[in-house]
């Protein structure tokens, strides 16, 4: 009873560690006036030890924790945003400056790995979603770290 | 040597055929009746700014080719649509019915405007909805590829109106020559 009562707990401790531990949602009001914010965001905890790196263009932004939001602010232009694990969730948007998007994340099924979904869903929903989430820390690459690209493979040393 | 990404693959391919349904659904809509439409080439300003492969292959950006008119393109991907957009009753009203909606669902939309100043003399639109299908082993198109291939169907849809529709243009753009 008590290696199992352990066993629980450490079980909860591992699912609350994974979780977004930020302060709670709150509109981003520093956004350049030439960009646009892209809200990613994972309302549910269903799948809580899979935390895929979301890319805008390639470029790692941040982990899609659960109960986990980050705001990205985005360029004009096409952005492409993705996570992968066994296989790959991509969404593109027609970024357009002062605009807002919101771009819902979850994990379902797989094989072997929870397959992460990537939606863009309307303002209003997600507005709405995602008042529950807590702001994944870390610093976000810029647009212009973004428009370098994907840092290159490093060089296996002989 | 069997990699664990290549097992992974050996398993979703029969998976994937035993299943079937994987295939992503597509409607475009309006249906050419030509199974095999005239292709041509209308030089004359067009105002886009996106992606040069979005861009209806019929339409040569020519600034010097008028002074008055121009053709404006313009597209629009919805994700998710649970309402049709207006738009796609714009294109084929009849079309209505058949377009699926829901989550896994991307609708594409491009439009085409013939325009002299502010206004619009004669506009030309067409619709790519998808659906996709997904299992626990292949999840099928990506959005982003999904809105590709919808971007491109869309624009090789209105490159074949427009040819169909070239000598009412060439009218068009004659007059306007004249006009001047």
């Amino acid at each position: 009873m008590r290696i199992r009562t352990l066993l629980a707990l450490a079980g909860i401790g591992l699912l609350l560690g994974g979780c977004a531990s930020g302060p709670k949602f709150t509109p981003d009001t520093a956004v350049p006036s030439n960009r646009a914010a892209v809200y990613v965001y994972r309302p549910g905890s269903l799948g809580a030890a899979v935390q895929p790196h979301v890319t805008a263009n390639g470029v790692p932004l941040a982990a899609l924790k659960p109960q986990g939001y980050f705001v990205y602010h985005a360029a004009p232009g096409e952005l492409e945003m993705a996570a992968h694990t066994e296989s790959t969730s991509s969404v593109t948007l027609d970024i357009k400056a002062g605009e807002t998007y919101y771009v819902k994340g979850s994990i379902g099924m797989g094989f072997f790995v929870g397959h992460p979904h990537l939606v863009i869903v309307s303002n209003d929903v997600g507005a709405k979603e995602i008042t529950e989430c807590k702001l994944v820390e870390g610093p976000i690459p810029t647009a212009e770290d973004v428009a370098k690209g994907p840092a290159p493979a490093a060089a296996t040393k002989k | 040597m069997i990699t664990s990404s290549s097992a992974r693959a050996a398993l979703s391919a029969p998976a994937c055929l035993a299943l079937l349904g994987c295939a992503t659904e597509v409607v475009i809509t309006p249906q050419l009746a030509d199974k095999n439409p005239p292709t041509c080439q209308i030089h004359v300003p067009v105002r886009y700014d996106g992606k040069p492969d979005y861009l209806p292959a019929a339409l040569v950006n020519d600034p010097g080719a008028s002074a008055t008119m121009a053709i404006r393109y313009s597209y629009e991907a919805q994700y998710g649509l649970q309402e049709l957009s207006p738009i796609i009753a714009i294109v084929n009203p009849l079309m209505i019915v058949g377009f699926p909606t829901g989550d896994d669902n991307l609708v594409v939309t491009g439009r085409v405007d013939v325009v002299r100043g502010d206004a619009t003399l004669r506009s030309y639109a067409a619709a790519a909805a998808m659906k996709r299908s997904s299992t626990v082993y292949y999840e099928g198109e990506t959005f982003t590829e999904m809105r590709r291939r919808g971007l491109l169907l869309v624009g090789n849809n209105l490159s074949s109106q427009l040819c169909n529709d070239q000598d009412a243009l060439a009218a068009l753009l004659k007059d306007s020559a004249n006009k001047n």
